[in-house]
């Protein structure tokens, strides 16, 4: 497996650009790496007039892991500033799984990448 | 479904050839093709006539789709990309014989890496951009076993380059390129290139290019785009969604299957189509092999990151720009940087459109001077010279644009 350290970085990475753009001041990261993959903790609060565009977050980062998209795009997480939901769909294609919760202005994201 | 359309595309496309040829005829304009070098700008129509062309065209996108599906990817908006990308070129540069040593190198690189294949099987396809280098080895190398050698040798070669190298060019346009691998290999085709001629080798450019329309051809480009359209506006229920295609900047990576679903992609997908093919004939230039590549590209990147809000600004810079430049806008060169300009439709999608006729502007005189870097041995000679744009223009923009957050 290639660069799979740097890619949990990258997928971190893209998270933080995305809550700045939806208004976060207060973020928490945790990332765990167990035998079976890579478990990342990431908690923030936000803007509650972007729980709209908070809420696509569920939606696209449960699409499914998606290697030959990974692999042909992984460079470009975390590049630039977030403009577009469809930036997300680039995370949901790095990982296994995700569970999201959100409420009131404050989202908790659980997501695994299997190795 | 998506697999059904693109089966359907490509057996059209390879029994739409019997209108142009018998089977012998194509057999043999198959071969002429084969064995006619395909750098920069070598239209298969005028090799080996329109039966041919339609014919080799159809037999890569099925083998494009095969190996996808072999890989076991996920059949989606990049497949319909690259699917039509493939057939797109194999009018004009790319043939059933050219394109397999890179395709095998980009495999010996994955079992190298001990990852599965399906994870490089886009930069495979897309890799074969430099397929003329692999004609131009076959060529110039003595007998049967020194040609297979040599293909294979520069197959790996270009193989072994092009996967870290596509994805460190991501980070250097920021996706604002939509044919990202073009860029790599115009690097890689650069430096290939220069390495032969210092030990000899002269590059030759050539303009090998149909200059009268042909109805049939034009009608079937229209009846694609046509069908496509038709079939993604019976398949949609709410009308007005349509529209929501176009909030999309187009940035890498703009699934829009997943984003918007099948028609409305499909209904894009189709309505690019038709504004491609009008576009080059009320301009004057002429629906043959190498445009029409250049419009099915368009055509499938309308799942991938095109629309018209995105693509028209481009074109319309281009369009712009030959009003004062020294070239023509039907000149062959320019039409194809037309088509292949909206690489950089991103960059209209987010910024807005008259940073689209600015890039579109620019990349006409970029594109027309960077072949030689290469010596037209890269097909994708538009997405090197859009890499360069992109990697020149989106930081000067980024920096001046109005930001609302100033940190």
């Amino acid at each position: 497996m290639l660069f799979t350290r740097k890619k949990i970085t990258t997928i971190v990475d893209e998270l933080t650009t995305f809550f700045f753009s939806v208004g976060s001041n207060d973020m928490v990261v945790k990332i765990k790496q167990k035998p079976d993959g890579f478990h990342i903790f990431f908690a923030s609060n936000f803007d509650i007039k972007m729980q709209r565009t908070v809420e696509h977050l569920e939606e696209n980062l449960t699409r499914g892991r998606a290697p030959e998209i990974e692999e042909s795009y992984w460079g470009l997480n975390g590049s630039g500033d977030f403009q577009d939901e469809n930036e997300l769909i680039l995370i949901g294609a790095m990982i296994d799984s995700a569970q999201v919760e959100i409420c009131e202005g404050y989202a908790t994201l659980n997501l695994f990448r299997a190795f | 479904m998506i697999e059904r359309i693109l089966w359907t595309v490509a057996i059209a496309t390879m029994l739409f050839s019997l209108l142009f040829d018998t089977p012998i005829g194509i057999a043999q304009g198959v071969w002429k093709i084969i064995l006619h070098p395909d750098g920069l700008i070598t239209d298969y129509s005028k090799v080996g006539g329109f039966g041919a062309t339609f014919f080799n065209s159809g037999l890569i996108m099925s083998a494009s789709i095969i190996i996808i599906k072999k890989s076991h990817a996920t059949i989606s908006g990049p497949t319909i990309a690259c699917v039509f990308l493939m057939a797109g070129f194999s009018m004009f540069g790319k043939n059933i014989a050219n394109i397999w040593p890179i395709i095998l190198g980009v495999y010996l690189f994955s079992r190298h890496q001990k990852e599965n294949f399906s994870k490089y099987v886009y930069i495979a396809l897309y890799g074969t951009a430099l397929s003329p280098l692999i004609t131009v080895v076959a060529l110039e190398s003595g007998n049967l076993v020194q040609k297979l050698l040599a293909v294979i040798l520069c197959g790996t070669l270009i193989g072994f380059l092009l996967p870290p190298l596509a994805t460190y060019c991501l980070r250097v346009h920021q996706g604002y390129n939509l044919y990202n691998v073009g860029f790599a290999a115009g690097l890689v085709g650069t430096l290939i290139v220069s390495v032969m001629k210092s030990f000899g080798y002269e590059t030759t450019s050539s303009l090998i290019w149909t200059y009268e329309n042909d109805p049939r051809v034009i009608a079937y480009i229209f009846l694609l785009s046509a069908s496509l359209m038709a079939g993604g506006w019976f398949m949609l229920d709410d009308k007005k969604s349509i529209r929501r295609i176009y909030r999309h900047s187009g940035r890498l990576v703009a699934d829009f299957i997943i984003l918007d679903g099948l028609p409305i992609t499909l209904f894009n997908m189709g309505s690019l189509g038709i504004f491609a093919s009008a576009y080059i004939l009320i301009t004057g230039g002429t629906i043959n092999g190498a445009t029409m590549g250049g419009i099915l590209t368009i055509i499938g990147f309308g799942a991938f990151g095109k629309h018209l809000r995105n693509v028209v600004p481009v074109i319309g810079g281009v369009y712009l720009g030959s009003l004062v430049k020294v070239w023509n806008i039907y000149d062959p060169s320019v039409q194809l940087a037309a088509l292949f300009g909206t690489a950089l439709a991103p960059i209209s999608g987010q910024f807005g459109w008259q940073y689209g006729v600015l890039v579109g502007f620019l990349h006409s005189s970029m594109a027309l001077n960077t072949g030689i870097l290469h010596g037209g041995l890269n097909l994708y000679n538009n997405g090197f010279s859009a890499g360069i744009l992109a990697l020149i223009i989106v930081p000067v923009i980024e920096t001046f644009k109005k930001r609302k957050d100033h940190f």
